[in-house]
């Protein structure tokens, strides 16, 4: 068995070919998902480094075909949770997202009381630096969950295994997280003067 | 198949906008939206605000030189056992 995966497994020199072809490509995706993390370049750029070279050292042992992208930003949070945590102060706020009404944003900007496109005009209006804030300023749990699937389009399923957490727990910090952003967006309109205060 | 009313159907609209419905349950929420503006509404803000963190919350630049850092690196260490 040891002598026929021997026999064939890739050279260092396919290993780092594949992974330059395969992993490099996701660099940018990785970058943005980690500033989202760590709130700040410098802690980004670090975290993707460590990401890397963390993913390089277990490449071998990544089946090829399975799923590259999850692997990789399981590996980034991973290391976030363990190696930037500590350092982050959690963003105080003054009302969990258990206290914001349901459909928080709809029923202010919702197509009843206002002109459909003027509501849809005010949330597209909202400059992108703004609306990454507004997700920064998310509890660290309820931002992840977001992140991974309105960002970057995992599955619950994928979330579940790349926080290690049951679906369950997935579905419940997504449903609070976005809560928590919509409040963040409406008060991000209002400051903006997009919605009357 | 159930006939599914407003109150139901809001609850699982953020699944369903997720992709995450079963099958079954995703027919009958189809079943109940075809006849309901007010619910065709929710659905429609969902969407839209989950196409605008994804489209307004990507696309940073990778910091110049990054990539080539992190291919020397890689190069330089040892190779992957």
């Amino acid at each position: 068995m040891a002598e026929a995966r021997s026999a064939a497994a890739p050279t260092d020199q396919e290993l780092v070919e594949r992974f330059e072809r395969d992993v490099l490509p996701l660099l940018p995706g990785l970058y943005g998902a980690a500033l989202r993390m760590t709130r700040n370049p410098a802690d980004a750029e670090d975290l993707v480094q460590d990401t890397t070279l963390r993913a390089y050292r277990g490449f071998a042992t990544f089946q090829e075909g399975t799923n590259l992208k999850a692997w990789l930003y399981r590996i980034l949070t991973n290391s976030f949770i363990n190696t930037y945590r500590k350092k982050q102060r959690e963003p105080k706020t003054a009302e969990g997202p258990d206290d914001i009404d349901e459909w928080y944003l709809f029923d202010r900007l919702g197509s009843r009381s206002t002109e459909r496109s003027a509501e849809e005009d005010v949330l597209d209006r909202i400059p992108d630096a703004d609306v990454k804030a507004a997700l920064e300023s998310l509890s660290e749990n309820f931002r992840l969950a977001v992140l991974l699937a309105d960002v970057e389009g995992f599955s619950y399923k994928e979330i579940a295994e790349i926080m290690d957490v049951p679906i369950g727990t997935v579905m419940s910090r997504l449903h609070r997280g976005r809560k928590a952003l919509e409040k963040a967006l409406y008060g991000v309109a209002k400051e903006r003067g997009m919605v009357d205060a | 198949m159930r006939d599914l009313n407003c109150g139901e159907t809001r609850r699982e609209i953020e699944r369903y906008v997720d992709g995450e419905c079963l099958k079954e349950l995703t027919v009958e929420l189809e079943a109940h939206l075809s006849g309901c503006e007010d619910c065709q509404d929710h659905v429609e803000f969902k969407r839209h605000l989950k196409l605008l963190v994804h489209e307004k919350c990507g696309g940073d630049m990778l910091p110049e030189g990054l990539a080539e850092r992190i291919r020397e690196r890689i190069r330089s260490v040892n190779p992957p056992p």
